[in-house]
């Protein structure tokens, strides 16, 4: 394993084809943590993208129909959660590994009626997404490797990730949403409906993780396996926690759990156990959110003394 | 007085079977769909979990791992330290457990204490790293157990892969050779699955309901999910009482994946407990029971007839296993809406 200029461009490729699925799904879990929602159900909303997007390619063909049966899908998941969450005060946790339980299995469930298959679903009649064409990059190699095989959807995501910081921290909603984090009663009290916000907000939290998912089962080889989320909807969360909910940070983090998961799959080739580099991005989860915490209390402590 | 008492021992019961009817008014909508009759549908599930001698020990061996993680869960979630980490737990109990049973020098007595014993510190240290990340960085229990869950997996199949594989039989699986018989736990009834597990799972919700109940460590705990700050006031170390909650929950867990172990598959084999989503199954019968032990009890083996029975009607019809996760995710879904209903009873009350 020689490294070179080529070898690194294919690990930022990997990279970035690894960083967007997460992506989408940690922007929905930052928006949650800004009302004052902690929404472990996005695993499930993240699966229910991926399968809804299999299923409307499967009778459609269309690319277009596949991303917003993801989306809608997902939406009606996260709506049924936010209800619980919100109006039935359902505690959020609970909630939460509700829907990863019902959705991990109605998937499959579902999977045995439409598909017939059992484990996962994957056919050559399925389309792909459509993939951004580098040839305007001219003749380096490198450049193409690095931008190659990209779909329009993984850029954005990145696209999404500054819409979200503008909406947060530069619009009237925005305003209103971190306002219902900070103090739900207070913001109830300058007749904002902070109800309304939270819910939404979940909503919206699904209409991101099913893009994600939709990504996920589209993006490289179009297909559906049981639970082929495997935990991305729970880095998300990390990831969101360590990019301090804020959408541009959540960006760095992503990519960071991104990076993990694209060196798990290179180092598979090294001599190194593929079991051991499969656990690393999980690992690399807590040791950044253990520093980062560090450094913030650390932070927090000088202030209080100073 | 008598019509009181009854009353007050049955209200608790009200919103979970209300949850149960209404998850089984939703699974009974997935049959329609697949094109069956769900009562009969639901006739063969009940029959398949309860229905005879065979298929109700049946149920009562997988109900075994559920009532242990559920006790494990039921313990932690109580005091409000939601941590989600029962199937890492889980698998590390059992991964260590089979490794000593394996590979131990010594006496049969011997060898079979020190591998659960080995078995239970494992979980239990393994499950207070995420209390010591909580303590010290205060990171999210939640996030923590999660990510551990997924390390704890890998890691022991690199372990299994690539030390301690059975090389011997079909080598699909990935698995450790068997272990001696001597050290295999008894079945209660000769020729049915259920084995001494099933016991120590019901001793354990004694055990549980006694230490929460019965002794100042649980009171001291409860506390702690009341109101930490109360709780430091009067002189509990929180902190303290974290440590040992934590741990012991890992502790009870570690113990579901000996049972497993030394139960029923005789070696540890990769993925089962994942697969059969056992730790999962156990912390909604910790919720749905509210973390009342003899609750978990209960419902544990409720929820493990829905499995057997989900596999049955598998087996039977067209309708596929994965029923069982839809009715278990849709109870605890309704269960969670609990707060609801008393406050609008408390809203009758008071129009009254």
């Amino acid at each position: 394993m020689n490294i070179d200029a080529n070898y690194l461009a294919v690990v930022f490729n990997s990279t970035i084809r690894m960083t967007t699925p997460i992506l989408f799904v940690a922007l929905g879990s930052a928006l949650c943590n800004r009302v004052f929602i902690f929404n472990i159900g996005l695993e499930g909303m993240m699966l229910t993208g991926a399968f809804a997007a299999i299923v409307a390619n499967f009778y459609t063909h269309s690319v277009l129909a596949s991303i917003v049966a993801a989306m809608v899908a997902s939406m009606l998941v996260a709506w049924v959660a936010g209800i619980f969450m919100v109006k039935f005060k359902g505690a959020m946790l609970v909630v939460g590994v509700s829907i990863n339980t019902l959705m991990g299995g109605l998937t499959t469930f579902l999977m045995q009626l439409v598909f017939h298959v059992q484990g996962a679903y994957v056919s050559s009649d399925l389309v792909s997404l459509p993939k951004i064409n580098v040839n305007f990059l001219g003749n380096s190699h490198v450049l193409k490797t690095m931008f190659g095989s990209l779909t329009w959807l993984d850029l954005f995501a990145f696209v999404a990730a500054i819409l979200l910081y503008f909406h947060l921290f530069r619009t009237v909603t925005g305003f209103r949403m971190r306002s219902v984090g900070i103090n739900k009663p207070a913001a109830e009290s300058l007749g904002i409906k902070a109800d309304r916000i939270q819910i939404l907000t979940v909503v919206f939290s699904g209409l991101l993780s099913g893009l994600g998912g939709c990504l996920l089962s589209m993006g490289g080889v179009t297909m559906f396996a049981q639970n082929m989320t495997a935990g991305r909807g729970f880095i998300a969360m990390a990831a969101a926690t360590l990019g301090a909910a804020n959408p541009l940070g959540v960006v760095v983090s992503s990519a960071f759990f991104g990076f993990a998961q694209s060196m798990a799959n290179m180092l598979q080739n090294s001599s190194i156990s593929s079991q051991l580099t499969m656990a690393l991005p999980y690992f690399a989860t807590v040791v950044a959110l253990a520093i980062f915490n560090y450094v913030k209390i650390r932070n927090k402590r000088r202030q209080l003394s100073a | 007085m008598n019509k009181l008492n009854i009353k007050r021992l049955l209200q608790p019961l009200g919103q979970p079977l209300f949850a149960i009817f209404c998850a089984l008014l939703v699974g009974a909508v997935a049959m329609l769909i697949t094109g069956e009759n769900p009562l009969e549908i639901y006739a063969i599930m009940f029959k398949g979990a309860f229905g005879g001698k065979y298929y109700f020990l049946t149920t009562l061996t997988r109900a075994t791992p559920i009532i242990i993680t559920g006790l494990g869960a039921a313990i932690a979630w109580s005091s409000s330290y939601m941590g989600i980490g029962g199937e890492g737990q889980m698998i590390l109990g059992g991964f260590t457990c089979a490794l000593l049973a394996l590979y131990m020098p010594g006496p049969a007595p011997v060898k079979l204490v020190i591998s659960i014993v080995g078995a239970l510190v494992a979980g239990g240290v393994y499950s207070a790293i995420s209390a010591w990340l909580l303590d010290k960085f205060e990171m999210s229990l939640a996030i923590s157990t999660l990510m551990f869950n997924y390390v704890a997996q890998y890691v022991t199949m690199h372990f299994v892969a690539n030390r301690f594989l059975d090389k011997s039989g079909d080598a699909k699986m990935t698995q450790t050779y068997m272990i001696d018989e001597s050290l295999r736990f008894p079945q209660l009834i000769p020729g049915y699955s259920v084995h001494l597990g099933f016991i120590i799972a019901v001793l354990l919700v004694i055990a549980v309901w006694f230490l929460m109940n019965r002794t100042s460590f649980g009171y001291e705990s409860r506390m702690t999910g009341f109101n930490i700050h109360f709780c430091d006031y009067g002189g509990v170390s929180s902190k303290k009482v974290m440590y040992g909650i934590l741990a012991l929950s890992g502790v009870i867990c570690a113990m579901a994946g000996v049972c497993e172990v030394l139960g029923t598959q005789y070696r540890y084999v990769h993925g089962t407990y994942v697969n059969t989503s056992y730790a999962w199954i156990g912390l909604n019968a910790a919720l749905i029971s509210n973390y009342n032990p003899f609750g978990v009890l209960i419902t544990s083996i409720i929820l493990a007839g829905i499995s057997t029975g989900g596999a049955a009607i598998a087996r039977s019809t067209d309708v596929p296993l994965e029923i069982s996760s839809v009715i278990q995710g849709c109870i605890t879904l309704f269960i969670s809406a609990k707060i609801v209903i008393q406050l609008a009873k408390t809203k009758k009350g008071g129009k009254k």
